[in-house]
């Protein structure tokens, strides 16, 4: 059905100089999932990040967003960046007031606040933290703030980059459960770029595996493990891969 | 396209029914606000939130309809009841509720009178330390100059080397651009002004002497203040941000030693040299307008301005 496609990147190809990062890259994102990318360091799922959201321009190829152009209109996106990439600034508040104020600035103040505060409290943050500089919260505290101002227009697609490195077992856990919460309720899309298998085991509805410039498996990861070859074999069935696998088979 | 926010509130059944109609988004919803809370007072409890006509919703919508039911007699504990199909309001109306964080408390800033004074004392403080910071800074390299000299294999070349070409030979073009146009203007503002006095053959001495007394150095003090020292501070700064000067001091390397120390040599080597360039520069555009305005030939112009250096120098002028 491709009308349900939220994102189609055809034919992608990205050259650094010599180097070249996408080789003929091909993948849909169907909406209202979670898709977890994975890939060695340096296969450049960062910057297919960066190419989707249009930070960067791909050498060629084509992204598009069909069912969104379907209807004729312009998808929003949400971006958190691997560090929150917060405001340094601007109080967590303030941060996540920034687009509203900048986009939907026909609303009142008073109003405005209020809808940051509730996206602050969706991410999992309090009052408390309201009036506090990034620099004086936590790791964890800056990626929610980060998550919440990612949502403050309400976008249709959530992008998330690494969204549980540095994070301790127990705040990467919660962090799933809460972005999990968060697409479910809000019908988001999430593009999820991560390195952390136990996201992928608990959150991500299917994976897609960046392997030598193109998409080397997508799918479940039942699907993918199936008939799993060379790299993406060994990604799943390493220690670590077999570890997360267990947790997940224990916990239910 | 995206409608504006619209609503109707009926009471004329059983329980009173707020039918929502439009888009009810971010962008949307600001038309609504003030007319929805005018509704809070006329909102009972058992009140009907009918979607059926509704359009895009989303969160910032949800709130504002959950605040205004929040906010009515009913209170919070008020359910909000539902009529007609819609793909996401009854969610994202769940997740409002149930993320509602409470009432914004307000940040403490300091007011009135006591806080004025608070920020002033806070400014004196803050310039009382900045003086303490910057005076052992300047002590600090002054030693660790001095430990240099002591021990010259202390000394990074490299480095050295590396900042002599980026903050000081890069920098010759537009110190000796900038001189040059001053030493173009300044001839020709004694030209024309010396000129009612009938004195415009001493353009040549003001020249020479101003550039040589004075904008020869300012103007290359002020360049590499501006350029080559905003430079090192945004170096200095991305490398502290990146934790390399905790890796230096780690591994027991003083960044004093390997990052300010070649700067500040590297600074008082070129400084004369860049000095010596922005004078003759200025000299020459001196040179130019004297020749082309005045008909002062340059073999002249410099036999006049040689005259003033040396008594410049020799500090009889």
């Amino acid at each position: 059905m491709s009308e349900d496609i939220a994102i189609r990147v055809r034919g992608l190809v990205t050259r650094f100089g010599s180097q070249t990062v996408h080789e003929g890259l091909d993948l849909d994102v169907r909406r209202g999932e979670i898709l977890g990318v994975v890939g060695p360091s340096g296969c450049g799922k960062s910057v297919l990040l960066r190419e989707i959201t249009g930070l960067d321009r791909p050498t060629e190829g084509e992204i598009s967003f069909p069912y969104y152009e379907a209807q004729g209109i312009d998808p929003r996106l949400g971006v958190m960046f691997q560090d929150g990439a917060l405001f340094s600034n601007l109080t967590v508040l303030e941060n996540v007031v920034a687009p509203l104020r900048e986009h939907a600035h026909k609303i009142s103040p008073a109003l405005r606040n209020e809808i940051a505060a509730l996206k602050l409290s969706m991410a999992g943050l309090d009052v408390s933290a309201h009036h506090k500089r990034p620099a004086q919260i936590s790791g964890g505290m800056r990626k929610r703030a980060a998550v919440a101002r990612a949502l403050a227009l309400d976008p249709e697609l959530l992008f998330l980059d690494e969204p549980t490195a540095g994070l301790d077992p127990i705040s990467a856990e919660k962090f799933d459960r809460m972005t999990q919460d968060l697409a479910r309720s809000l019908g988001l899309t999430v593009f999820l770029v991560t390195h952390d298998l136990d996201t992928l085991y608990a959150i991500c509805d299917r994976v897609a595996v960046l392997y030598g410039g193109k998409v080397a498996a997508i799918g479940t990861i039942p699907e993918i493990t199936a008939n799993a070859q060379g790299w993406v074999k060994e990604y799943f069935s390493g220690p670590r891969g077999r570890a997360a696998h267990a947790g997940v088979s224990a916990g239910g | 396209m995206a409608a504006a926010a619209a609503f109707d509130f009926r009471e004329d059944d059983r329980a009173p029914v707020l039918a929502l109609s439009g888009d009810w988004t971010v962008d949307t919803i600001a038309g609504a606000e003030a007319e929805l809370r005018a509704l809070t007072e006329r909102l009972k409890s058992g009140a009907v939130v009918d979607v059926s006509e509704l359009g895009r919703f989303d969160v910032a919508g949800a709130y504002l309809i959950d605040r205004t039911f929040r906010e009515s007699e009913a209170g919070d504990t008020a359910r909000i009841a539902i009529r007609g199909q819609h793909v996401n309001a009854l969610k994202l109306l769940e997740t409002a509720r149930k993320s509602y964080a409470g009432e914004l408390v307000a940040p403490d800033h300091p007011e009135g009178i006591k806080g004025f004074l608070e920020i002033v004392g806070r400014g004196m403080a803050a310039i009382g330390e900045e003086i303490i910071e910057t005076v052992s800074f300047f002590g600090e390299t002054l030693v660790v100059l001095g430990r240099q000299i002591a021990e010259p294999r202390r000394i990074r070349w490299t480095s050295l080397v590396h900042v002599m070409e980026a903050a000081g030979l890069n920098a010759l073009p537009i110190v000796i651009m900038l001189a040059f146009f001053i030493g173009l203007v300044v001839a020709y503002l004694g030209a024309r002004i010396l000129g009612d006095f009938g004195a415009s053959v001493f353009t040549v001495e003001l020249v020479a002497f101003s550039m040589m007394r004075e904008f020869g150095v300012v103007i290359t003090a002020i360049i590499l203040a501006g350029r080559t020292n905003s430079a090192f501070t945004a170096e200095i700064g991305a490398m502290k941000m990146r934790q390399e000067i905790d890796a230096m001091r780690v591994m027991a390397l003083d960044p004093m030693d390997a990052l300010v120390a070649p700067r500040v040599i590297a600074m008082l080597i070129m400084m004369p040299i860049l000095t010596f360039a922005a004078t003759m520069a200025g000299i020459f555009g001196g040179l130019l307008v004297a020749w082309a305005e005045l008909g002062v030939s340059p073999a002249m112009f410099l036999h006049g301005s040689r005259k003033w250096s040396r008594r410049s120098i020799s500090g009889s002028a």
